[in-house]
């Protein structure tokens, strides 16, 4: 370790990282300075429209927990794209990780992997995230914990479900897990078998298009459907179970609300696509995270980023204020904006704030 | 200041001006895309390659031939790196592509200049300000009078002698050109300010120092001094392309300079005629074109910074009919051509000289 440290110390000296990762990549080997490469190692068919992807990252990859998501890049048409996907392997498994995807034929990404996805194909890993984990909640042995996926909702609980039995076997898990239709339900071997294995374990199939072992159709989730799948009785808050939320935006709001009362505590991410390109005519007030100061500030969509934040008393590097000399470029970490000088959105790429308003809440790299 | 060739626009033909290259600028930037990022995807694979190659010949460089090679290969690499990957990465042309090596905020070149400082005089100064006396530190460097609009000293005189030394020396030009020691020397600027910015770039001064004269000659033994002539040779060999390219770009004979008063209120189209007026462009090929990257269509580079270089060539014909339906002198001719004028300004001006009074842009 040491000896690869001093070596990387010498080495400094003739070429840059940039230069290092080249090479590296050019004899055919994702090893890498700083950043996290990793290989595809094999593609399998998951569900209807979704795969999951086995990566092997290089030595650079920091390690995760289940319950936790990456933000994964491709480049696809010449530009790298950046979108999160949940760990579904287990942390246990050494040096291999799996994400699965569900393809949205709206979403570059997910659409791009399901298609063009095959062993060998090199991705990059930047940077682990998330707060739904076992470590961090530290549930007690007896804590009852119910699960709601929707769709690829599925994909943090995979991990999380088997963490949980392999931490505590006799700890009462329920997954209410809602589909479109049969075909569309992922890791059945496992979770079949988990259910086998744990008599704790409960496990509700749901799907909301199609019937499933003909049974009738039983629709999205509702007040109605929880009370059959979870019993009517409201037990006092410190019994109650933690539930976790997970899926598309419009399922987290319902699921919660709808949850309220039966919770002691939720947790919940929603997965949910960009909307369409929206248009600036309407006057909004919008959020913007400076990440490196931590602070976050209103603004207005009518000006420019770069205004919007010097008159809230942001110093800013800038320039020419007119979208030539690149100074005030920041990388955005999430959310949309719009170019005034060409019209054109851009999302998760660098931003001149001096031409550039915001569309959406943005995170910016200030 | 200098006499025209070009007529003055009246507001309204300025407006559509304009528009017209703010519509070409709009239409180039909606069709970047896969083509521009293999392009330079490739540009980066020539410059590591040729690198590598050259300093490898350079290990055997004790054979002539090899010598030879190794140094050109290694001053193209050098060439390719500083023009048409650096320089045009720095603009944030490829910054669309969110490939972290090819960032424009964080890119670092292959030269002893700060790749900072360079987005600072070069990215903002330069482009925002073009020409301008007083604003545009790029007009002679703070060492050539190229102009008569600039102050004659006696100073001036040696210029023929000053300006080979700069051409020589381009990239330690470039690199303290920030530094503004001149300022420094007669009190206008504190030693602080001048220690805070000495830090990085001596940082920056070392490495490429360490890298081409101690580290690849040690890496080679015995062969320590083919290597060292080797490297110094490729750098000279890029500090003698890149001077000519770039005072091709905006001291001949027809570019002109302008007073501090334009920017007052400028607008896009004063701005875009402003760049126009500045700034020439060399005729070649293909190959010529790269190597100087894409600088050869200077004017294009200045009315569209942000554009990926490999386009200006394509654009630079519709700017072309743009300039001459408003009657504006678009300003190309051969290297030879272009360099001889600007040899005949760094000798006349040498000398003392008259401008000529300033002829506005516009009409109102």
């Amino acid at each position: 370790m040491l000896r690869a440290h001093t070596a990387k110390r010498l080495l400094q000296n003739v070429i840059s990282p940039d230069q290092y990762d080249f090479w590296a990549r050019e004899m055919g080997s994702i090893t890498a300075w700083e950043r996290c490469f990793a290989r595809v190692v094999s593609c399998n068919e998951e569900a209807e429209d979704t795969i999951s992807l086995t990566l092997r990252p290089n030595g650079n990859f920091p390690g995760y927990d289940a319950g936790q998501h990456m933000n994964l890049s491709a480049t696809i048409g010449g530009r790298r794209i950046t979108r999160s996907y949940s760990f579904t392997s287990s942390p246990d498994q050494a040096g291999l990780v799996s994400v699965t995807v569900r393809r949205d034929p709206q979403g570059v990404m997910s659409d791009w992997l399901c298609r063009e996805a095959r062993p060998g194909m090199v991705l990059e890993i930047n940077g682990v995230f998330g707060d739904m984990t076992l470590a961090q909640i530290q549930p007690e042995p007896e804590d009852h914990m119910v699960l709601l996926a929707a769709g690829s909702g599925i994909t943090p609980f995979i991990s999380l479900i088997r963490a949980r039995l392999a931490q505590s076997p006799a700890a009462k898990v329920t997954l209410l897990y809602w589909e479109r239709s049969p075909a569309y339900f992922c890791f059945n071997a496992e979770l079949d078998a988990l259910a086998q294995q744990h008599t704790n374990f409960a496990l509700h199939r749901v799907t909301t298009q199609s019937p499933l072992d003909g049974k009738a159709v039983s629709g999205r989730i509702g007040a109605e459907q929880l009370n059959d799948l979870l019993g009517s009785g409201v037990s006092e808050k410190a019994a109650q179970p933690l539930i976790f939320i997970c899926g598309g935006s419009g399922f987290v709001q319902s699921a919660r609300a709808l949850m309220a009362d039966r919770a002691r505590q939720i947790f919940a991410e929603a997965f949910s696509p960009l909307k369409a390109a929206p248009t600036l005519e309407k006057a909004e007030t919008l959020s913007v995270t400076l990440l490196q100061s931590q602070r976050v500030l209103q603004v207005s969509n009518q000006e420019t980023l770069l205004d919007a934040l010097e008159r809230q008393g942001v110093a800013v590097e800038s320039g020419c204020r007119m979208g030539i000399c690149n100074t005030c470029s920041c990388a955005t970490a999430s959310g949309r904006t719009r170019d005034i000088t060409t019209g054109q959105f851009h999302s998760g790429q660098a931003t001149r704030l001096c031409v550039s308003q915001a569309v959406s809440d943005l995170q910016l790299d200030l | 200041m200098t006499s025209s060739t070009s007529r003055a626009l009246a507001p309204d033909e300025l407006q559509q001006f304009g528009d017209e290259l703010d519509a070409l600028k709009k239409r180039a930037l909606a069709d970047v895309g896969e083509a521009d990022a293999r392009y330079i995807k490739r540009i980066l694979k020539t410059v590591r390659y040729t690198e590598f190659l050259g300093r490898a010949l350079l290990f055997v460089g004790v054979f002539p031939p090899a010598w030879i090679l190794g140094t050109l290969l290694l001053g193209l690499s050098k060439i390719l790196e500083n023009m048409e990957l650096g320089h045009n990465v720095m603009h944030g042309q490829y910054d669309w592509m969110n490939e972290p090596e090819l960032s424009g905020k964080t890119y670092e070149w292959d030269i002893v200049g700060t790749a900072d400082m360079w987005r600072k005089t070069h990215n903002y100064e330069h482009h925002t300000y073009t020409n301008i006396k007083g604003m545009d530190n790029d007009i002679g460097y703070g060492l050539l009078r190229l102009f008569p609009e600039q102050r004659w000293r006696p100073f001036f005189l040696l210029q023929p002698l000053w300006a080979a030394l700069l051409a020589v020396l381009f990239q330690w030009g470039v690199a303290i050109q920030d530094l503004e020691l001149g300022k420094v020397v007669s009190g206008r600027k504190s030693k602080a300010e001048l220690k805070k910015q000495w830090q990085p770039l001596a940082k920056k001064m070392r490495f490429q120092l360490l890298k081409d004269y101690l580290f690849f000659p040690l890496l080679a033994g015995p062969f320590f001094l083919t290597v060292f002539s080797g490297n110094l040779v490729a750098n000279l060999m890029r500090n003698l392309w890149t001077f000519m390219i770039i005072f091709c770009g905006h001291f001949t004979a027809k570019a002109e300079v302008f007073p501090k008063s334009v920017v007052e209120n400028e607008t896009q189209g004063h701005w875009y005629l402003r760049q126009l007026r500045g700034s020439s462009n060399l005729k070649g090929g293909k190959i010529f074109h790269i190597l100087s990257g894409n600088l050869s269509h200077q004017i294009e580079h200045h009315l569209f910074p942000t554009v990926p270089a490999r386009r200006y060539g394509e654009l630079s014909r519709e700017v072309k009919t743009i300039c001459e339906k408003y009657g504006q002198h678009y300003n190309v001719g051969s290297l030879s051509s272009q360099f001889g004028q600007v040899l005949y300004r760094i000798l006349r001006h040498s000398l003392p000289s008259q401008p000529k009074p300033f002829a506005a842009m516009t009409t109102a």
